[in-house]
């Protein structure tokens, strides 16, 4: 069920949910749930390298650095685990060019403020803007992505 | 050389393993499931997807689909494995999530520099290069670790997910097959609802009984507004949900013609 997220006893789930009409029948193969969520403060202990500030040979990734989503999972423990090679190669650890949403997710979560720090999902409004604005969303947001692929082809 | 290790074997704790491994260098992965079970999880797969199996907008001009590319081009497995079992999902990258799960997990126990060891760690290892990947439910022993560690508290909020609900037993007389927008293959049910069912079930949401939190989690109750459970919108208004799961906004059936001209209401399941 689409943002049905939910916190009602299970049984009240059925009650309640039965009512949507074409659902009075429902059978449910799991009830929803909601549990505590822990993140680090990521601003004060985290580098855009995804290595602690106070210990270089440890890192972190996933949902615990305070980012959101599945694919924010996947670019950290990318980062991270490409990081952690190189630390062991005692090659330069990586730091992604922010124009990447990978880059800005990262460059965000280690420098905003502290105090006021939430979970930060994918978005555009933390990549740096173009001097000049293109006003249409769509082709901003495309012109974002041109700029984005073009400046990760040239780190690998 | 020494081996790296990766603490946590969700999305974020496969992908490093693998990239290590795609390095050359050995790596040792540490799943606490099924030994420790996880209040949300229900397997003991790598990389299980616990709130849906979306991966978001599959289009370089949103921001998730613009990651998707990214990490595509950066060889990432996670994005290899879910466009490998992609299921129709409008726009967005949606995956078949037990094969999904089942196939990163294989293939992570097959790499020869790959050690699967499922076993918690309780403290943080202090030699060598360490990788914590534990999420969201990061087991108390650990968390208490980190947070002597870093000196400092966590912070905490609310994670909710969904009901699952089995496609047949869905009224096909009611419910009816479409995309928002009509965008891709038509992989939704939407359940329309009229003025008047619509108030009756915003008025038994609004009543219907909670699940009990525990005391510190009562204590530390923020919901995150991205993924707010649906009682609590039914709590700040008659129209909030409108505005949220059940927007008739993009929505056409033969029968009721267009959600918000004809102001009826509908849910995707």
């Amino acid at each position: 069920m689409v943002g049905f997220q939910t916190n009602l006893k299970w049984g009240e789930q059925q009650r309640v949910f039965r009512m949507i009409p074409g659902l009075e029948n429902a059978e449910f193969v799991r009830m929803g749930v909601m549990h505590q969520n822990t993140f680090l403060n990521a601003p004060q202990l985290l580098k855009n390298t995804l290595q602690f500030k106070y210990r270089d040979t440890l890192l972190a990734a996933g949902q615990i650095i305070g980012t959101e989503g599945y694919t924010a999972a996947a670019a950290g423990g990318w980062l991270a685990g490409t990081n952690a090679a190189r630390i062991a190669q005692n090659k330069e650890p990586l730091t992604l060019p922010n124009v990447t949403m990978m880059g800005a997710l990262f460059e965000f979560i280690s420098t905003a403020d502290a105090k006021h720090f939430q979970p930060m999902p994918p978005n555009f409004g933390i990549i740096p803007a173009f001097s000049e604005k293109i006003r249409n969303k769509r082709e901003r947001y495309q012109a974002y992505a041109e700029r984005s692929l073009n400046a990760l082809a040239l780190i690998r | 050389m020494n081996n790296i290790t990766v603490i946590g074997g969700g999305i974020a704790g496969t992908e490093t393993a693998w990239q290590i491994a795609q390095a050359g260098i050995p790596v040792d992965l540490y799943e606490m499931r099924p030994v420790v079970k996880s209040p949300a999880h229900h397997s003991e797969e790598l990389a299980e997807l616990v709130c849906s199996n979306s991966f978001g907008a599959d289009a370089t001009d949103r921001a998730a689909g613009l990651l998707h590319e990214e990490l595509r081009r950066l060889n990432s497995i996670i994005i290899h494995t879910a466009d490998s079992h992609r299921v129709p999902a409008g726009g967005a990258l949606a995956v078949d999530r037990g094969i999904f799960s089942q196939n990163l997990t294989q293939t992570l126990a097959n790499h020869p520099l790959i050690t699967l060891r499922r076993e918690e760690i309780k403290a943080i290892p202090v030699e060598g290069i360490v990788v914590l990947a534990t999420g969201p439910l990061t087991s108390p022993p650990l968390a208490q670790e980190l947070q002597n560690l870093t000196g400092m508290d966590y912070l905490n909020f609310f994670d909710a997910a969904s009901p699952i609900v089995v496609g047949e037993s869905i009224n096909k007389d009611i419910a009816f097959l479409a995309s928002r927008y009509d965008k891709g293959e038509a992989a939704y049910f939407n359940c329309p609802m009229n003025k008047e069912q619509y108030w009756h079930f915003w008025q038994e949401l609004r009543q219907a009984q909670q699940a009990e939190l525990k005391d510190f989690e009562r204590e530390n109750a923020k919901f995150f507004e991205a993924c707010l459970p649906i009682e609590e919108l039914a709590q700040r208004g008659e129209e909030t949900m409108r505005y949220g799961p059940l927007k008739p906004i993009g929505l056409f059936d033969a029968r009721l013609g267009d959600f918000k001209e004809n102001k009826v209401n509908g849910l995707m399941v």
